[in-house]
């Protein structure tokens, strides 16, 4: 049993999330979708060596390609660092999304010069043959439309194509919840600060355990994801849910806890609310995601320490 | 090169979980659900296991060779922790004892303390009980009135503990009383380790929910204790608290006998499984994973023990997911019996019985051994500090 990733693959995080933040942290994000020249952030992960990861391959760089994601999600990057870190560039693409019904992918025309492919839940992918407009609205700024050639059948490239993104929502989640903490220390209400009230004492306290049962789950997941455990998919999948439910829990209450102020454009929780929404609700949302879960389940084993879930049941007779 | 993430059981572990799966399986019968039934012989059978554990040097795996135990990893022993709660605790009451009374005893015990006490818990002969809460002292802790007043070379203990589990059946009580009355009220407190026989001692079982010998008053009415008897140092009480419950920052594995229910259910419901609503099924789902979570944070205290300090902060955070997924298990598990959750149709329902029992027994989840609530003060106090 180890929980934690190797000290290489921290010291990465630490690195974009050190040369992430001397480049204007959140403002890049400000400018890609203010439409002015920012930072080139693709250039300045390609220098530390991100793109050369092949998770897909190494256990380690499995590891350093989580961390990557989670510094990147931590200033919402509007780069598609877990898209690239999911791609096998000797297959003939080098960024893959999954999508759901209607194909639309976050990230895609702000690095339109990748050769994108796009993976559904049942494993079919395909290449992007275009790739339509951004949304310009504000949950889905950055989001295109696409559309898609003939597809193959690649399952095995799904649940990592599931997991890394939950890594940039982790990276998300991070920054909510470091805000949230400081707004609390700083703001003072009724002669003392906020941080000195119960009711908000408890709340950050099961934000905060919430957020500490989903990094764990993150490296489980990833555990399983690529050393190839037999339940590897189902397991992408309920990391999927439980980044959804936990992102829910921390923005919420980031956002309450910050009162009016955490709306504004100004503060950067703003940002990272609206920017974790197109990992949260695509390709799927919390109920679709559920029952994708149970699905999932009849036929791959979610192991626990007494079964497999679903896998292994007797079938009974449908009543 | 450092090892990468790894979530499998190691070597040892994976041995250890069958051969304890074995005894189990062997030794306690499909229908005991605790040693503590109105049947005194489910806590005959707890005695008797205890000692076949014992025996094999698997009741403390984890406690150095010379108290009894085989030097084995914080892994080890919470394997036994899993196994023993996943089957509702054929140890009955000895994992108090096992997991911070012994402990304690190392750590502040005099030689004399330790020799007479770790071989018999080592060895599964003897109960504990705790002697902490008291009518007007619950999450107050420190504010005990329980008094040892000095009496000759010793002193003489008057008051009352309540919700003391066991305390019908131990034999020595981990006992809280005050020596001092100090300024500050975490002063003062003195631990004495007393044989539950000595005279003074009554003990009042409460009827529960969580069924018998859980809760019980315990009277203290001129019990006479000497130097001999305490632990630690006079007035010194409160570090050993802290410190004791450091040892037991796990607890009981609650995630285990979820983990074990949850997955029990498809089959042990049978034809009425595919009649359940499929919201209820995501439910199940859901619950499943959120006990997995609760068991990661388990492994990461449990990595932290194995490798220096545990931060109380985590320790609570993982006290929070784990007794609220318990709750959460209990509930889906209660809506899948439908009519049944309020009885079994026959006592061979095997299945509803232990849904039940783990319901009740979940209610008391957030409140036993320090409740939510101080967990989240621990934790938000931790998250908000400054310095
Ligand atoms: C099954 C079971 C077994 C037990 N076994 C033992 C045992 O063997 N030995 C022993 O000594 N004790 C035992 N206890 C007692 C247990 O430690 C106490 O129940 C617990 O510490 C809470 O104390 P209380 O019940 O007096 O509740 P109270 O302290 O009266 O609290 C009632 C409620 O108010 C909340 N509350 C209290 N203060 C605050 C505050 N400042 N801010 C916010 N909320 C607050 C609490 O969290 C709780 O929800 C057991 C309890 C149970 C349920």
């Amino acid at each position: 049993m180890n929980t934690e990733l190797t000290e290489e693959a921290l010291e990465i995080g630490r690195v974009v999330h050190a040369a992430l933040t001397k480049a204007g942290g959140v403002d890049i994000a400000r400018a890609v979708e203010g439409g002015t020249a920012g930072p080139d952030a693709t250039d300045i992960l390609a220098r530390i060596g991100v793109w050369e990861l092949r998770p897909r391959e190494s256990v380690d760089d499995a590891e350093a390609a989580a961390a990557v994601c989670r510094a990147a999600g931590r200033v919402a990057l509007p780069v598609p660092v877990a898209e690239r870190l999911s791609s096998a560039p000797e297959s003939g693409y080098d960024a893959l999304a999954v999508v759901g019904a209607v194909p639309r992918v976050n990230l895609a025309a702000a690095s339109s010069d990748l050769r994108w492919a796009v993976i559904d839940g049942a494993g079919v992918r395909s290449p992007v043959t275009s790739i339509g407009p951004m949304l310009n609205t504000q949950l889905g700024g950055l989001v295109s439309p696409v559309e898609i050639g003939a597809g193959e059948d690649d399952l095995a490239a799904l649940p990592l194509a599931l997991t890394l993104p939950c890594w940039t929502l982790l990276g998300m989640m991070d920054s909510a919840m470091a805000m949230t903490r400081q707004h609390l220390l700083d703001r003072k209400q009724f002669g003392q600060p906020l941080a000195s009230f119960q009711a908000l004492q408890f709340r950050l306290a099961d934000t905060a355990t919430a957020l500490l049962g989903f990094d764990e789950l993150a490296k489980y997941t990833l555990w399983s994801v690529v050393t190839g455990q037999p339940g590897a998919l189902v397991d992408a999948i309920a990391c999927r849910l439980a980044a959804i439910e936990t992102a829910e829990i921390l923005f919420r209450t980031g956002h309450q806890m910050h009162g009016a102020m955490g709306f504004c454009d100004e503060v950067d929780l703003s940002w990272l609310s609206r920017h974790s929404q197109p990992a949260r609700r695509l390709p799927w949302g919390k109920s679709q995601t559920q029952a994708r879960l149970l699905d999932a389940m009849t036929e791959l084993p979610f192991d626990g320490l007494y079964g497999q879930g679903l896998v292994g049941i007797v079938p009974t007779a449908t009543g | 090169m450092e090892d990468a993430v790894d979530f499998k059981d190691s070597e040892r572990s994976a041995a250890l979980r069958q051969d304890l799966r074995g005894l189990v399986s062997d030794a306690v019968p499909e229908t005991f659900l605790g040693a503590f039934t109105s049947d005194p012989k489910d806590l005959e059978l707890a005695q008797s296991f205890c000692r076949l554990l014992a025996k094999k040097g698997q009741l403390t795996p984890a406690w150095p060779v010379e108290y009894g135990g085989s030097a084995s990893s914080q892994w080890e022993q919470t394997v036994v922790r899993e196994e023993m709660w996943a089957h509702f605790e054929p140890r009955g009451a000895q994992y108090m004892g096992v997991n911070w009374v012994g402990p304690a005893i190392m750590r502040f015990g005099t030689d004399i303390q330790k020799a007479e006490h770790l071989g018999r818990i080592a060895s599964g002969d003897v109960i504990w009980c705790q002697g902490f809460s008291e009518p007007e002292s619950g999450s107050d802790l420190a504010s005990l009135r329980t008094a040892a007043i000095a009496d000759g070379g010793g002193w003489r203990i008057e008051g009352q503990k309540v919700w003391t589990s066991y305390a019908t059946m131990a034999d020595w009580c981990f006992l809280l009383a005050r020596t001092t009355r100090g300024e500050k009220k975490h002063h003062g407190i003195t631990v004495f380790l007393v044989p539950m026989d000595r005279p003074g001692i009554r003990v009042v079982p409460i009827k529960a929910m969580v069924g018998p010998h859980h809760l019980n008053e315990v009277f203290f009415e001129g019990v006479k204790v000497g130097p001999e008897d305490v632990l630690g140092e006079v007035d010194g009480g409160w570090n050993i608290v802290r410190e004791a419950l450091a040892f037991e920052r796990v607890g009981i594995a609650r995630y285990a006998r979820c983990d074990r229910l949850l997955n029990l259910a498809p089959s042990a419901l049978g034809d009425r499984w595919d009649g359940l609503p499929i919201e209820l099924k995501q439910r199940w789902a859901a619950a499943l994973l959120h006990v997995r979570q609760a068991r990661l944070l388990a492994y990461r205290v449990i990595e932290m023990q194995e490798t220096g300090a545990v931060d109380p902060a985590d320790a609570a955070a993982y006290r929070i997911a784990a007794t609220t997924a318990d709750q959460e298990a209990a509930e889906v598990l209660m809506d899948m019996l439908e009519e049944r959750a309020v009885g079994a149709e026959k006592p061979t329902d095997l299945f509803d019985r232990a849904v039940d029992d783990h319901w009740r027994y979940a209610q008391a989840a957030t409140v036993a051994s320090g409740s939510i609530e101080v967990q989240r003060m621990l934790l938000s106090r931790s998250l908000l500090r400054t310095s």
